[in-house]
């Protein structure tokens, strides 16, 4: 039993909004690259980050480096969010049922989770391992688990094309 | 450091073999039609969905409804493709490479409309 009914999608997908992305000429494409755009920043700020954490630069202030990179974090996800739900509008039955937007979604959310996680949890004790210090251990786990939920969401992104 | 760089490459490593992937291609469009065969076909159009990211319109030949996929809205347009050529009730001659699951389905390679333009839409299907 699906949480969200396949009718819903349906009515989803023959909403104007949805007509609109699907059937204006630069819509679509014009979406597709704000989406590529906020991933960019997105992964981008968040690969650069986790690779600090993970060992590499300790030479750089890891509470300094998060201030830098934190608000092209957030904007890359709004960016990519945002483009990424007007997309999935556009044709939801279909991509509702895709087996990669799926996987993609549940991904995401461990993302989300493993960052929580890292903000309650690890951030808070920065100052003991802010330079020229390895992060515990705890820290460097979720750093690899965030790089490689981020890669894995990039390819599971990429295949939604290929696997119905 | 070690287990972060072995972490590290393991990650990478995944991500360098995910190309290799079945089902990866630079295009759906080789993945869905078989490009080493081209078959070609006369009917009339039934139904166009002139959306993006590509065009889909069903062709009836005798009694077989063809799903035809081809390009995006900006492309079609550029090679003539409009709304005002490609609609229901045209009379068609298109040649593509067909399913490759056996369905009623084809990747457009050229159309010509009876009493309106012929195109090439694309040239291979990869």
């Amino acid at each position: 039993m699906p949480l969200i009914s396949d009718e819903f999608w349906e009515r989803a997908a023959a909403s104007p909004l949805a007509v609109a992305v699907r059937e204006s000429i630069w819509v679509y494409p014009f979406l597709e690259t704000v989406h590529v755009l906020g991933l960019a920043l997105l992964f981008g700020a968040i690969v650069a980050f986790d690779l600090r954490v993970l060992g590499f630069s300790t030479a750089l202030s890891v509470s300094r480096l998060w201030q830098h990179v934190k608000p092209w974090i957030w904007t890359g996800f709004a960016l990519a969010f945002a483009s990424g739900v007007l997309l999935f509008i556009g044709d939801a039955a279909d991509f509702a049922a895709n087996p990669a937007v799926q996987v993609k979604l549940v991904l995401i959310l461990l993302a989300g989770l493993n960052a929580a996680v890292f903000e309650t949890r690890l951030r808070p004790s920065v100052a003991a391992w802010d330079l020229d210090t390895p992060a515990p251990r705890a820290a460097r786990i979720s750093a690899g688990l965030s790089l490689a939920l981020w890669f894995s969401i990039l390819i599971a992104g990429r295949l939604i094309a290929y696997i119905k | 450091m070690s287990r972060a760089r072995l972490l590290l490459s393991l990650v990478i490593g995944l991500a360098l073999l995910a190309p290799l992937a079945p089902g990866h291609a630079h295009h759906t469009f080789v993945t869905k039609f078989d490009g080493s065969k081209t078959i070609r076909l006369a009917g009339v159009v039934t139904t166009v969905s002139y959306s993006n990211p590509h065009i889909h319109f069903q062709v009836q030949v005798g009694g077989t409804t063809w799903t035809v996929e081809t390009e995006s809205i900006s492309a079609a347009r550029g090679h003539g493709l409009t709304q005002n050529v490609l609609k229901a009730g045209a009379k068609v001659t298109i040649a593509g490479w067909p399913a490759r699951d056996g369905s009623p389905a084809l990747g457009l390679h050229s159309i010509s409309i009876s009493g309106g333009p012929s195109m090439t839409m694309r040239r291979t299907a990869h």
